[in-house]
């Protein structure tokens, strides 16, 4: 197992560069998602206050 | 004609756009997904060893093409600040500002890997080279576009037309970082693929997952920004009627009017 994640000294490298693509994909993926629902949030409380 | 006119037309109007960008998310979102493995897999595991670089080259797989999306990504941003600017179309402003917060996602990707595979190549994490340096700027600039909007947030046709205007002037910093390794002696290598010409990567089993991932984190890109405009239409057109209807808010407004 060892062997198949070894990068002949440049693990760090490797991996670090590979760590920080999926992590900043999935940091835009989750602030995507927050973003809808603070827009939907938002608007569905200026409704009610309209409402009132 | 017409019908192309119509689709025209409809992808031009909000809750058209909101509806028709609704089906494509799941495809685009589960294609990058299925790719962004494979790629990764491929390049990872799969593919061979460079005779120079070793197994460093490998961050190449993440590295270029995040640097082709930040690129791909700000061209795409001018074409939509230039309609919104000279046509004030509303879905050009959503694809527009949707587009900064990925663009700069993948400018911070190709920054940190670059320096990551700095190091072992060329002994530094970085340096002021001119390709360096003007892939920071557009970083800069993705930021800038983004305080822009932010700043004049209380009237966002104002604030779209203002950060229209900022991101085409910000479109001379384009050519300057793809030819900016010709144009001045830098240690960052050439370009990786090229279509004419000798030099670039010929072996099938490398260009592979690169092309795979190139590709993934377009559909990455187009997921995202479809998403993102939706949310933008969403909070600006938060008066109108369509609004109302996706949230579930109309009937309770109708009740309240009775």
């Amino acid at each position: 197992m060892n062997e198949l994640f070894n990068m002949n000294g440049y693990e760090f490298y490797v991996w670090g560069s590979v760590v920080c693509f999926v992590c900043v994909v999935l940091l835009d993926m989750v602030s995507l998602k927050t973003k809808k629902k603070q827009a939907e949030r938002k608007i569905k409380a200026m409704h009610k206050r309209a409402k009132r | 004609m017409n019908k192309l006119i119509r689709l025209y037309h409809q992808i031009g109007s909000p809750p058209s756009f909101y509806q028709i960008s609704g089906y494509f998310l799941k495809p685009l979102l589960s294609l990058a997904i299925v790719l962004f493995v494979y790629g990764l897999i491929d390049g990872l595991f799969f593919a061979p060893e460079d005779y120079q670089q070793k197994d460093a080259y490998r961050i190449m797989f993440v590295h270029v093409p995040s640097a082709w999306m930040s690129m791909f990504i700000y061209a795409l941003m001018g074409l939509a600040a230039l309609i919104t600017f000279v046509w004030r179309i509303k879905v050009a402003e959503a694809v527009m500002m949707a587009s900064a917060p990925i663009g700069a996602a993948f400018t911070v990707i190709t920054l940190i890997t670059g320096m990551l595979w700095g190091k072992p190549m060329w002994g530094t994490y970085w340096d002021w080279d001119a390709r360096m340096t003007s892939e920071l700027i557009l970083l800069f600039l993705y930021i800038g576009v983004m305080a822009m909007y932010s700043a004049f947030d209380d009237d966002p046709r104002k604030a779209a037309r203002l950060t229209a205007l900022v991101v085409i002037i910000g479109l001379v910093n384009l050519p300057v970082i793809h030819y900016s390794v010709y144009w001045w002696s830098s240690i960052h290598q050439g370009s990786s693929v090229k279509i004419i010409g000798t030099s670039g990567i010929k072996d099938w089993d490398m260009l592979r997952p690169l092309l795979v991932m190139a590709l993934a984190t377009k559909f990455y890109y187009g997921y995202s920004m479809l998403h993102r405009a939706r949310s933008y239409l969403l909070k600006t057109e938060y008066k109108k009627q369509w609004v109302h209807l996706i949230l579930g808010l109309h009937e309770t407004k109708e009740k309240t009017n009775e």
